[in-house]
């Protein structure tokens, strides 16, 4: 029971990373995705993987389900039950708008309808006293209301409920009798923090993913067995932390960014390793192009999720950005004449033309087919076969209706996506006022290493990095995790005012729940402990986060004092300036527990490589017109190797287009560092 | 009334101002782009320190860069009320001052409506960015201010006649002089208001964000160096201008003229007053000429010339393509005559504190009027027209600390030439978030009832207007001093293109011992309903505020009857109102029974 095992499924291929730390050896692989259905390409692409399934210890799963699901609304919008006179809040929203200066801005729409929206008789105050009981028979005719509609997705958000939550906890179990079988999300639960929109928003958000990210881990779990898998099922959160996975069904918020996150910590591992602390991470596969910044060696985190703007969505993530441009992004031309990439993409059926799976649509990967970049004999590690010939006629067609040969039309389909691309790296960099060319790229995913260089160009930046293992490069951070609890409970200790022995009792039962529940989701080792406390000046309605002062789990008058020093110093570090003798609020402790697992280790290129290309062949350059490409075997090349393009770099999950001119250097893993700008 | 200030030395001076070519398009989009978000961070930073939640909740104020000359290269998206203010505050301090004057780590604080401000309780400070030694740039917050003193808590009185009832006035003084608080001005200051440990946090997080601002602006200095700083900011400036000046290319040429009844009353008499507006496109430039417009009135319904400017500027960036970077560039091609002694051009010492807040969207709305014709496309009907501006004073019961509060709200848009106008949103002089009953709660002794969708208020239409709300709460404490200030009580929202008027907003008032809602006037005898200081409520008393629905755009009768069945379905309208506005004859369940609602169609397009 020695392998840790990280699980990628996106939209068009699976991806699986392993490693066995009593071998120390790093085993990948990827199939093809099946949508609806997860549980049959997890299977195959362990069944690929070819080892012994009982030796799997741990089984890291990162996916896009959540997102995807949000940003399509193809789903069946959740009920909404309020404090009476308030259920009008998701469409009041926060009455402010997204630009200044657009008259023709439309609002968001919620995810519930008005008609939806119920109300029932109850109400909390701010200090937590229930000033009206609820309604119990109000109660009950809403959950009847709702299962009358059909509605088994059910928010329940009550005013001041982060306060007191007996009424939301009393109405839960008011549907539980009333509409046996309904999954209720309660605000209390999903976001236990003051501002009634922000919390409703996130729990409208969680209550509408329910059925369907349950579904889906059920369905995954479900195919373990049958298999030999006994191993603990881990999902990736959003924050880069990996949670039971029974517990992510219960709150499927925190799984929004799940999928990308696996790239960004594979970033952060190769950063370390190859010495570069500013990246820009991106993770190009067939339906998706995901791009995150890595700055000092931090990745960029955010705490609130917008599935558009003034719908937010509050959890704690990595930020990641998505558009939709991938390998099988369709190219269409629009009403006007134009021709157009994605966001639609072919996905893994019928997919590209070049697939021959009944898909006849040209796609960015038809394109690279077309322009000699991608050899169609060795595509997936040789396992498929494309046909360049029905990647040609299908950008054949395009070219008759546009007046364009198939090269011309491949060409601007390749300039295109390439647009799209750099105008979500803009958004992590330029639009943040940080200039991409102090960055350098890492280039991930199975289509991304065929665009970074001609990236890194346009947007001026001097360098990409294409990592080892790029074409299953998510997977591969998803075993670098660590098991990740946050333990939190919202406070109102004032400075003059506080109550040192119940605070020693809060943080030590914040340090229990946390232990025990690192342990339940399965590690094993000591955890790190961090007590944090968010602290603000009484007035304030914003906090900072400190490290909580403690001497041997006690909190004293000097920890107090020790803390305040350390919030002002914060203060004045923020925001330059404190506020000496003002009353200090203690709103929110926080425990987290990190259970740190042992890395993948990587292991050194073979010096009896060779630089020596494999084969030559002619390759589009939109710079330079067909030239004649030496192309190179990735895994033959040895350590401190030099290229210089034009040149091909095949691997078996993805290829790296080197353009005339650009450099490339290998390092003693294999990793390659191609200078695109000359130094 | 455009005007440059003269160039600073060193900067501009030399001749003529470098083009665009001369900076890159990667510069300067990382420039324009780093000042931006620099700007933003200041607002967020003022936002997590901030004391009251008119600012940490409301988020009504505004964070700008200015370049040494004091023009400003960058601003981010928190109010444009302040657009013009900030403007002309900064201009008029750095001339008042005297450039030499300013030291490094010197605060200048300012409030004064008559000296560049938009209404007193906006409180501007202002900050020279020094690199070495040398001068190369402002950085300014301007914020309004939850209570300022004056006659009444929260500091809107609707009744107030004079500048001096509206709070503590000060002209450019140094708060901050070479990093040292002078204690003097402070002192002044938190005597003269009614909650200084809150207005003191307020004013230190409004200094606090100059920090952060003067902080990152010094990075981008030190990696172009202060030369190069200044052509970065005139090339920003200079593509601002250049495609403002394309955009007003594009509109056709022209005379446009519109007028409009603007005030419901002046919070002293029920007189109402006219808004004249004539809007002159020759080429790339404009003229804004507002000659004609009523007399100032006794009432604090006055503007300044600062909110007349920021409301001229406000209406033509609604107009133009809203991803022009808004800086000084983009109000070159703009002329503004706005006649001294007029409800648009405030003549001291003439109230005006509502004239920011509840004027400025007329004006707006005014421009849109005059130029429906000329940019059908482009402009809305009359938006709700109203920010319903209540603030509430007192003791608070729990903690017997001195309260004061102001929340404003949001209303209806107009109808749109392809869509209906949003609901429940702010007016386009603010762009201020609710805030959270929960916040409200926790700090004043009040308890909301609802906070609700103000049910076919939204100006019928082929796109309908957008749809106010309503706020109700009651009070719990012994007492609850309120004043209020509120526009289109009895004044409609207009339509454009046969669109009707959107339903009108009211502020009421149920007493402890009633069973009925009256107005104001009718509880208390106040002289205007929507404009009054300081009535005394007791604990069981409650207020409703409702606010208006926007106009409707183009004729009901021609709008989908789906879109009209689904309006009732969801409860927005009644089946009734679908019959009787739009001719839609349906069931509650949104059942449309379509021969009926052929016959109901035809006889009221002939009835008409």
């Amino acid at each position: 029971m020695a392998v840790r095992m990280g699980i990628d499924i996106g939209g068009t291929f699976t991806d699986l990373a392993l490693f066995d730390e009593e071998s120390g050896h790093v085993r990948v692989t990827k199939a093809a995705s099946t949508p609806g259905e997860p549980h049959r390409a997890v299977n195959d692409v362990i069944g690929r993987a070819a080892i012994d399934n009982g030796t799997i210890r741990d089984l890291v799963h990162g996916t896009t389900v959540a997102t995807n699901a949000l940003l399509e609304r193809k789903h069946q919008l959740p009920g909404l039950i309020t404090t009476r006179g308030f259920s009008d809040m998701v469409f009041i929203q926060r009455m402010n708008r997204k630009h200044h200066y657009d008259l023709q801005w439309d609002k968001p729409i919620p995810f519930a309808e008005r008609r939806h929206c119920l109300e029932v008789d109850e109400r909390c105050n701010y200090k937590g006293e229930i000033i009206e009981p609820l309604d119990e028979e109000g109660a009950r005719e809403a959950a009847r209301r709702l299962r009358g509609e059909g509605l088994s997705d059910i928010a329940v958000c009550f005013l001041f409920s982060y306060v007191n939550p007996a009424n939301e906890l009393r109405m839960r179990e008011i549907i539980a009798e009333e509409y046996p079988g309904a999954r209720v999300s309660l605000s209390h639960e999903v976001y236990p923090r003051w501002r009634e929109y922000d919390r409703m928003s996130t729990t409208l958000a969680d209550a509408f993913l329910k059925t369907l990210v349950g579904e889906y881990i059920e369905d995954v779990a479900s195919g373990l067995a049958p298999i030999g898998v006994d191993a603990n099922f881990l999902m990736m959160k959003s924050n880069g932390g990996l949670v039971d996975h029974r517990a992510a069904s219960a709150k499927p918020v925190d799984l929004l960014v799940s999928g990308p996150v696996g790239g960004v910590l594979s970033a952060l591992y190769f950063d370390s390793l190859v010495g570069r602390e500013n990246l820009i991470s991106m993770d190009m596969g067939g339906t998706s192009f995901d791009v995150s910044l890595i700055e000092g060696g931090e990745a960029n985190r955010t705490a609130e999720f917008e599935i558009e703007w003034g719908l937010p969505v509050y959890a704690p993530m990595v930020d990641v950005r998505t558009i939709g441009a991938g390998g099988g992004s369709v190219a269409w031309i629009d009403k006007g004449g134009l021709l157009r990439v994605g966001p639609r993409s072919a996905g893994a059926n019928p997919g590209p033309a070049c697939y021959r799976r009944g898909g006849t649509e040209a796609t960015v990967t038809d394109a690279n087919v077309a322009l000699g970049r991608i050899n169609p004999d060795s595509f997936f590690g040789g396992e498929m076969q494309l046909d360049a010939a029905a990647a040609r006629a299908a950008l054949g067609r395009l070219g008759d209706e546009l007046d364009m040969t198939p090269e011309e039309v491949a060409t601007a389909v390749v300039d295109l996506v390439d647009f799209n691309m750099v105008n979500a790296i803009r958004l992590v960099s330029i639009d943040r006022g940080l200039d991409p060319r102090d960055f350098t790229l890492v280039s991930f995913g199975g289509a991304c290493s065929l665009h970074a260089n001609a990236l890194a160009r346009i947007i001026g930046a001097r360098d990409v990095l294409v990592p080892v293992y790029q074409g299953v490069f998510s997977a591969f951070g998803l075993m670098t995790a660590d098991m990740r609890v946050d333990e939190s409970v919202t406070t109102s200790f004032r400075s003059d005012l506080v109550d040192f022995e119940r605070a020693t009792g809060l943080v030590q039962r914040l340090r229990d729940t946390a232990l025990q529940r690192i342990a339940t989701e399965g590690y094993t080792g000591t955890p790190v402990l961090e007590p944090t406390v968010e602290m603000r000046y009484s007035g304030q309605n914003y906090g900072t986060s400190v490290l909580l002062s403690l001497t041997d789990w006690a909190f004293g008058p000097e920890n107090l004092a020790e803390t305040i020093d350390r919030f002002e110093s914060e203060h004045r570090r923020l925001y330059g300036y404190d506020i000496p003798g003002e009353i200090v609020e203690l709103v929110l402790f926080t425990m987290t527990a990190v259970g740190v697992n042992e890395n993948p280790g990587l292991a050194p290129l073979s010096p009896d490589g060779s630089a020596a290309p494999i084969d030559e062949r002619p390759v589009y350059f939109s710079e330079a017109g067909w030239v004649p490409t030496k192309i190179y075997r990735r895994e033959q090349l040895p350590p401190d190797a030099e290229l210089v393009g034009p040149a091909v770099i095949e691997e078996a999950m993805s290829t790296t287009l080197v353009h005339p001119g650009e450099r490339v250097d290998v390092d003693d893993y294999g990793n390659l560092l191609i200078h695109v700008a000359p130094t | 009334m455009t005007q440059t200030l003269p160039a600073p030395e060193g900067t501009a001076g030399e001749a003529p101002a470098p083009a665009i070519d001369e900076v890159d398009q990667i510069t300067l989009q990382v420039a324009n782009n780093f000042l931006v978000t620099t700007a933003r961070e200041m607002g967020i930073a003022m936002r997590n320190t901030a004391y009251s939640p008119l600012f940490n909740e409301g988020l009504d104020f505004s964070c700008a860069i200015f370049d040494a000359g004091g023009e400003m290269i960058a601003q981010a998206e928190f109010c444009p009320a302040q657009l013009g203010a900030i403007l002309f505050v900064v201009e008029w301090t750095i001339n008042e001052v005297g450039t030499e004057n300013f030291n490094p780590e010197d605060v200048v604080f300012h409030n004064d409506p008559f000296r560049g401000g938009c209404h007193l309780p906006e409180y501007c400070v202002i900050k020279p960015v020094f690199y070495d030694d040398e001068l190369v740039g402002f950085v300014s917050c301007i914020g309004h201010m939850t209570e300022v003193g004056g006659k009444v808590p929260g500091g809107f009185a609707g009744d107030a006649t004079e500048v001096f009832q509206e709070g503590l006035r000060i002209p450019p003084l140094k708060i901050v002089d070479r990093g040292e608080d002078v204690e003097a001005i402070w002192n002044i200051i938190m005597a003269n208001v009614r909650t200084p440990r809150m207005s003191y946090g307020d004013l230190k997080s409004m200094i606090g964000s100059l920090y952060v601002g003067e902080r990152r602006v010094l990075e981008l200095v030190d990696k172009h160096g202060p030369e190069r700083f200044a052509v970065l900011g005139r090339a920003i400036k200079d593509y601002s201008e250049r495609r403002m000046r394309a955009e007003i290319s594009e509109m056709p040429d022209g005379v446009y003229d519109f007028s409009d009844i603007v005030i419901d009353n002046d919070g002293v008499t029920e007189e109402s007053s006219l808004l004249q507006v004539r809007v002159t496109i020759a080429g790339d430039s404009m003229t804004v000429d507002y000659t004609g417009s009523g007399e100032q009135r006794l009432g604090p319904v006055n503007c300044t010339y600062g909110v007349t400017a920021s409301a001229t500027y406000n209406a033509l960036l609604h107009l133009t393509d809203h991803s022009i970077p808004s800086n000084h560039g983009c109000f070159r091609p703009v002329r503004i005559i706005a006649p001294y002694g007029t409800i648009v051009n405030v003549a001291y010492p003439g109230a005006s504190v509502g004239g920011n807040s509840e004027i400025h969207p007329h004006l707006v709305m005014a421009i849109y009027g005059a130029l429906a014709d000329a940019l059908p496309e482009r402009v809305s009907a009359h938006d709700g027209g109203t920010s319903a501006l209540v603030g509430i004073g007192g003791h608070h019961p729990d903690t017997g600390e001195i309260f004061a509060n102001l929340t404003n709200e949001g209303c209806g848009w107009g109808g749109r030439a392809t869509k209906d106008g949003n609901s429940a949103c702010c007016i386009p002089n603010g762009n201020c978030a609710l805030q959270p009953v929960e916040i409200l709660e926790t700090r004043y002794p009040i308890l909301h009832e609802a906070l609700a969708i103000h049910e076919g208020s939204a100006g019928a239409g082929r796109n309908r207007g957008g749809f106010g709300y309503y706020r109700q709460f009651r009070v719990l404490g012994d007492y609850l001093r309120v004043s209020c200030f509120i526009e289109k009580e009895k004044t409609r929202p207009w339509g454009l293109f046969d669109g009707d008027s959107g339903k009108t907003a009211a502020m009421l008032v149920q007493r402890s011992s009633d069973e009925d809602w009256t107005t104001f006037t009718e509880a208390f005898g106040v002289a205007c309903n929507g404009k009054f200081s300081d009535v005394r409520l007791q604990a069981g008393d409650r207020i409703r505020t409702v606010t208006s629905g926007g106009g409707g755009y183009g004729d009901p009768l021609d709008r989908d009857t789906d879109r009209v069945a689904e309006d009732v379905r969801q409860g927005f309208i009644s089946p009734a109102m679908a019959a009787e506005e739009y001719g839609v004859v349906c069931a509650a369940d949104g059942s449309v029974d379509e021969s009926a609602t052929a016959a109901l169609r035809t006889e009221l397009r002939t009835g008409s």
